[in-house]
């Protein structure tokens, strides 16, 4: 056959459906009721699935800032015995354990350096 | 048609119902159809019940609001070795209705969280009680050790250990005057905590979210939440230097252990910035157990908010302002015979004893009341006062902490025609007028630094996070000349030189005017106050005191020291001398100042006495 005339793809697409018979297309009620709950189920599944993913990612973290209070509170213990540690007092008593003592007047040695009057350049020589 | 079916069905089973019947029933279902189709109205359009939207109600409901508290700021030393800061400690709560054993419980308690075992008993045993708190912030090795007694279940389950939010004060009584103190609220309620509360505290935050319906009740993350973070508060780096700080507190408790002095006060400062390295007063508390101590110790900072007369030490501030308002020179001479007459009273020195004549220089040597009264009138009335006020007298410093006094000081012009020229002759020996501890160190400071009035503070850094901003020192004013203030140090050196016999004539036998601290020129003035009680003078106890600085030629440090009602010294200044001498001597070496060592006489030791 001769190719008188050249379809266009849309064209063509309405010729062949104009050719089908009437209904082909149109889904009866029992299908438009499965395919309408295959759809929500989809939505639905996908839906629980990221709510899911969120309310475990919320937990750890919850979890996490939990930890990290907890750490917090830790670290704060930490501080305050350091704190506490730093006490003159402590330090003090702590070094008369040791074995020292304040050092008395007659103890006390003072030099006197002499600083040079003229600035040491460095030499590369 | 469903009227008739009713009716075929009713004649069926055999029990008749008529029309009107019926008809009634029918008009009751009517009726609650419209009042049910009325409360769905109500319900579904207009969201009301019992006048408050349902939609809010459901919300409040589901949502969790809180406030979330900011971390109130921690308070360093100058070297960062914290003095107050926040710490969470276990507090006990208990259900007593979950509780077994009580009698056996409260015996195992009791002694760890030093309370009375019938108490505790009584406590557990109480029913009605469903959440009591047992014990506040108790010590971690405590908490765990009801950790232990508690975990086997032998007890019951009604036994909490809930961390709580402490201001803490790991130093304890150390620098407590000027940290102050927040309460249980974390309220600053004296000290730094008290006038830097509100940046040290922070701003508060909220949350708002869906929460769970486990008994913590956590937010729920899937649902939307609103936070709006708490701003912690600014942390503060104060100017005390602990070593300063932790001397002069030694050195308070010797001088009010050994003179059982009824108060005491030692006041540093750095003389170039206003900036305040110790500050100790007595008595003392711990700021941890701040409910313990009376309400005037916890509440007032005595370095700001007692008056004194500040006697002799007066004569300074009248050298100075006779000297910068060319009153006289230090060459002008005055004639003291022990006594003066003026305006009907009889006005004379400590011994009654003359001096003859007398420059200010010898004025201030001998202390001379005659010689200062004289020096005062050659001042006249409206340079003294104008001077006195240059000075700060009679009013704030404007120290950042809270409670500071004015001082008094009796203004010719507030008190008018009632102003009498006595007054001036008693201020001129420092009578008649009172000043507080930190008004008369900042003065002596403008001496010190060549005659700028400082503004004395104690807080050196604020900082949030790690952005820090320093607090600049300011300068109020200049008081005086550089020449005048030369002149001064002068004269307070010498005097001095005057007291060491004080120190090192029992170890030296030299009994002669010689250095005070050994290696290092220092100034000082000494001060015998009577003290005023009801109209006149309480003539069983005085206050001694002395003002000065060192070394004189840069000074470094200046330095007031008040003993209250010694009871051991006759003359205050023998209790107040020694400890200046003390604290004066360690300071320099604290400061690592390179002392003179031909500045000193035989028998004594640079460094010493100690």
């Amino acid at each position: 056959m001769a190719i008188s005339q050249r379809l266009l793809p849309l064209q063509t697409a309405r010729v062949r459906r104009a050719q089908l018979p009437i209904g082909y297309f149109k889904l009866g009620e029992a299908g438009m009721i499965a395919g309408a709950v295959a759809i929500v189920c989809i939505l639905s599944i996908l839906f629980l699935a990221q709510t899911g993913r969120v309310a475990t990612a919320g937990y750890r973290l919850q979890e996490l800032e939990q930890q990290h209070t907890q750490l917090l509170r830790e670290a704060e213990q930490y501080e305050f015995r350091i704190a506490q540690a730093s006490r003159l007092d402590s330090i003090a008593a702590r070094a008369q354990t040791l074995g020292m003592r304040p050092a008395t007047s007659e103890q006390l040695r003072y030099a006197t350096i002499e600083l040079p009057a003229v600035p040491v350049v460095a030499s590369n020589n | 048609m469903v009227i008739d079916a009713m009716a075929q069905l009713t004649a069926s089973r055999g029990t008749p119902i008529t029309r009107s019947r019926i008809n009634v029933l029918l008009l009751l279902v009517a009726i609650m159809t419209v009042l049910l189709g009325q409360q769905l109205v109500k319900v579904q359009v207009y969201q009301q019940h019992k006048g408050r939207q349902l939609g809010t109600m459901a919300q409040d409901e589901l949502t969790r609001h809180e406030v979330l508290q900011p971390r109130r700021g921690t308070i360093y030393d100058r070297n960062g070795v914290a003095l107050a800061m926040n710490v969470n400690m276990p507090s006990l709560y208990v259900d007593s209705t979950q509780i077994k054993e009580p009698e056996k419980l409260a015996l195992l308690l009791a002694p760890l969280i030093n309370k009375d075992p019938a108490e505790v008993l009584a406590i557990l045993s109480d029913k009605e009680r469903e959440w009591t708190r047992l014990a506040r912030w108790i010590a971690v090795d405590t908490a765990q050790q009801i950790e232990k007694l508690t975990a086997d279940g032998d007890f019951g389950a009604g036994i909490w250990l809930i961390p709580e939010a402490q201001r803490a004060y790991p130093q304890g009584e150390f620098a407590s005057r000027i940290v102050g103190v927040a309460n249980h609220e974390g309220v600053g309620i004296s000290g730094v905590e008290a006038y830097y509360d509100e940046e040290i505290k922070g701003i508060s935050g909220k949350l708002q979210a869906e929460r769970s319906g486990s008994a913590d009740q956590q937010p729920i993350w899937i649902a939307p939440k609103e936070i709006v973070e708490p701003q912690d508060g600014i942390a503060v780096k104060l100017t005390i230097d602990s070593t300063v700080q932790k001397l002069v507190e030694d050195e308070l408790r010797r001088v009010v252990d050994e003179q059982q002095a009824e108060g005491a006060t030692i006041l540093v400062m750095d003389p170039n910035n206003g900036e305040v390295l110790g500050m100790a007063t007595w008595p003392v508390y711990d700021p941890n157990k701040y409910t313990d101590y009376p309400a005037e110790i916890v509440n007032r900072n005595n370095a700001l908010t007692d008056v004194y007369e500040p006697g002799s030490t007066m004569k300074v501030i009248v050298t100075a302002i006779g000297l910068q308002t060319g009153a006289f020179t230090p060459d002008t001479v005055v004639h003291d015979g022990g006594v003066v007459h003026r305006y009907g009273w009889d006005i004379g020195n400590w011994n009654r004893a003359g001096n003859g004549p007398q420059t200010p220089g010898q004025m201030l040597y001998n202390s001379s009341n005659v010689a200062a009264l004289q020096f005062g009138e050659m001042i006249g009335r409206d340079n003294f006062y104008k001077y006195l006020k240059l000075f700060g007298y009679g009013q704030q410093t404007g120290i950042d902490l809270g409670g500071e006094g004015e001082g008094i000081v009796k203004w010719p012009e507030d008190l008018g025609d009632e102003w009498t020229d006595l007054t001036l002759d008693q201020n001129s020996f420092g009578q008649g007028i009172a000043v507080t501890p930190m008004q008369h160190v900042a003065a002596i400071s403008a001496i010190a630094n060549g005659g700028l009035l400082m503004w004395p503070h104690v807080v050196r850094e604020k900082c949030q996070g790690a952005q820090c901003e320093p607090v600049k020192p300011r300068v109020v004013r200049r008081v005086l000349d550089k020449p005048v203030t030369d002149a001064i140090r002068q004269m307070m050196t010498t005097n001095a030189e005057h007291y060491a016999n004080l120190i090192w004539g029992p170890s030296t036998g030299n009994w002669a005017d010689q250095p005070l601290v050994p290696g290092y020129h220092v100034s000082a003035k000494t001060g015998t106050s009577q003290i005023a009680v009801n109209g006149g003078y309480d003539n069983n106890a005085v206050i001694g005191s002395v003002i000065g600085f060192a070394p004189s030629d840069n000074p470094r440090i200046s330095i007031l020291v008040k003993i209250d009602r010694p009871k051991k010294a006759q003359w205050g200044i023998e209790a107040a001398i020694p400890v200046y001498q003390r604290v004066v001597t360690k300071l320099m070496s604290h400061f690592r100042i390179p002392p003179d060592p031909n500045y000193k006489t035989e028998g004594q030791v640079i460094g010493g006495p100690q």
